[in-house]
């Protein structure tokens, strides 16, 4: 169990990798600008076209990378103690579906760039609402009636997201994918996903020992005072939401949702406390890293940005698991 | 400490209890036995207040059950449920550090005091220098008397406990019901769900038997556990064997 010290401890060195890694996303590219550069722009002085480079490409894009890393990771933590599952991510109700929907939907329509985040904004919401009405139906609210509630939901989503992707235009195909599979490419500006980062880690904070009990048990949690069904409530909004705002700004980008939490949960423990900072902060930190590869290693070309986030995730999940003692994940 | 007055319990469709009446102070004891299935799970937890009785009233220490403030009923009462399925990894001393968490405020970390009370309450269940291991690497009786720690770590007034003595071999089984003993005598109210009438009639001063269907039957123990009462219970001969210094229960 970590001391609050250690905890900030724990926070202050991910802030500074957190740092680290949006100079990097500054630095690197296709156009060289010079370390030197890069401060004078960040310090608001500098003009030419370095500084314009990292001003208005480099730093929206790195900025809102970190903060739909920092959301989705966010949420997968949050889902994981909601539906009290290891395997939950921020995917697994259907709002990626919803939001996939509503984009390509859009797309198909050839309709102009704002109406493709609305329609995938609207989607994700309609799917959270599905989801939560007909979960709720018969005031249970348990978990198995949610997951499965949910996982059909997706489903029914992946089917229309299909019926969609086998109508359109080839010359919509390529576009579609690369939302579908997500790409940073598409951030207009990273205020709005970094501000319900910043209100979302706010609003769980508070709940954070109270999560502790839940993931142990909802009886468990119950018999402690926790108002469980409340706090349930208060996980599914704030999940969903977070998971809206990624999915709205750079599409379903996978497995930094899932493999976050648990990267952090392996070296840090499960206490909440830590936990969905420090979930949020990794979260960020990998998905910039991963934008800025996936940006650079074939240049001019770019690659989707799960397909990275996958290729560094998986090797340093199953690292830090086979170094763990037997069973203890 | 807990009355329960006309109270109706029903799981189901089928009546646990039919107008109970109960009333248990601080420094008693009250063991509930049963048959498999006669609900004797579903009216602790009614007790405990959680999950709603179909009629008549219950309270803890003046607070109507069910509680609209759940954390001033956990300053009064604690519950060992059943186990439970662990779905994350946790310490043990972390697990144990969990019954503090009424006595906490919502931004307040445990402190060094919690952690000794949760480190004592580790070396009353005998389980001292266990606080760093892994849950999930405990046996189940030594994950049932982790439960029991956190239990005590909650400092309740009201202990509810759901069969405290399963997965415990007898050595634990007895030192567990010692605790509870030393918990009544030190003013504590005690209510525990129990499969051995012997150890009932020994340990716990009152008796509440749910006969199924809605039927039941509370009193002081020596006057409860007779073996009439408990062969009409369990639907099978028992026969009370005296002179072994606690009386004791045999199945014919």
């Amino acid at each position: 169990m970590p001391t609050p010290r250690r905890a900030l401890i724990v926070l202050l060195l991910l802030l500074l990798l957190a740092a680290a890694s949006l100079l990097t996303a500054l630095l690197a590219g296709s156009y060289a600008v010079a370390p030197g550069v890069v401060l004078d722009a960040l310090l608001g002085g500098g003009n030419g076209v370095g500084a314009e480079v990292v001003i208005s490409l480099r730093l929206p894009r790195a900025v809102g990378a970190f903060a739909c890393g920092g959301l989705l990771a966010l949420a997968g933590a949050l889902m994981q103690v909601l539906l009290r599952n290891p395997l939950a991510d921020p995917y697994v109700l259907g709002i990626s579906g919803g939001a996939g929907v509503g984009a390509l939907a859009a797309m198909l329509l050839s309709l102009p760039l704002v109406f493709i985040h609305g329609g995938a904004f609207a989607g994700a919401l309609a799917a959270m609402v599905l989801v939560f009405g007909l979960a709720r139906g018969d005031a249970s609210w348990t978990q198995a009636r949610l997951l499965l509630t949910g996982v059909i939901v997706a489903a029914g989503c992946g089917a229309a997201v299909a019926l969609i992707l086998s109508v359109a235009p080839e010359h919509k195909l390529h576009g579609m994918l690369f939302w579908l599979m997500g790409d940073a490419g598409q951030i207009v500006t990273p205020w709005p996903p970094l501000t319900v980062l910043a209100i979302g880690l706010a609003a769980a904070l508070p709940f954070a020992r109270e999560m502790n009990l839940l993931a142990r048990g909802e009886t468990l949690a119950a018999t402690l005072g926790v108002a469980v069904p409340r706090l349930r409530g208060v996980l599914y909004v704030l999940a969903s939401l977070l998971t809206a705002a990624a999915v709205t700004s750079a599409g379903s980008i996978g497995f930094v949702g899932l493999v976050v939490p648990h990267l952090m949960r392996l070296l840090l423990g499960n206490d909440q406390r830590l936990l969905l900072p420090a979930a949020a902060l990794g979260g960020g930190i990998l998905l910039t890293l991963a934008d800025t590869l996936a940006r650079t290693i074939v240049a001019p070309q770019q690659l989707p940005v799960g397909v990275l986030t996958a290729l560094l995730g998986v090797p340093a999940f199953l690292f830090l698991l086979t170094r763990q003692p037997r069973g203890s994940a | 400490m807990l009355t329960a007055s006309a109270l109706d319990v029903a799981i189901g469709g089928i009546c646990v209890c039919r107008k109970l009446d109960l009333s248990l102070g601080r420094g008693e004891a009250l063991a509930i036995l049963g048959r498999n299935g006669a609900g004797k799970s579903t009216l602790l937890a009614t007790l405990a207040g959680l999950r709603p009785a179909q009629g008549g009233s219950a309270a803890i220490a003046g607070i109507a059950l069910p509680p609209r403030d759940g954390r001033a009923l956990a300053m009064q009462r604690g519950y060992l449920a059943q186990q439970q399925h662990d779905a994350f990894a946790t310490e043990v001393l972390e697990a144990v550090l969990a019954g503090r968490h009424p006595h906490l405020s919502r931004w307040e970390w445990e402190s060094a005091a919690d952690t000794d009370i949760a480190a004592q309450a580790l070396a009353e269940v005998g389980l001292a220098g266990f606080g760093p291991r892994p849950l999930h690497t405990l046996s189940g009786g030594e994950r049932q008397r982790v439960a029991l720690a956190t239990l005590l770590a909650q400092q309740p007034a009201l202990y509810l406990l759901d069969e405290p003595l399963t997965h415990l071999d007898l050595n634990h089984q007895i030192a567990a019901l010692e605790i509870l003993a030393r918990l009544t005598r030190a003013g504590a109210a005690v209510a525990a769900v129990l499969h051995d009438p012997s150890l009932a009639l020994r340990y716990f001063g009152q008796a509440l038997l749910l006969f199924g269907g809605g039927e039941w039957l509370a009193g002081p123990a020596a006057e409860v556990l007779t073996a009439a009462n408990l062969t009409r219970l369990y639907g099978h001969p028992l026969r009370r064997y005296d002179g072994a210094g606690h009386p004791v229960f045999i199945p014919e």
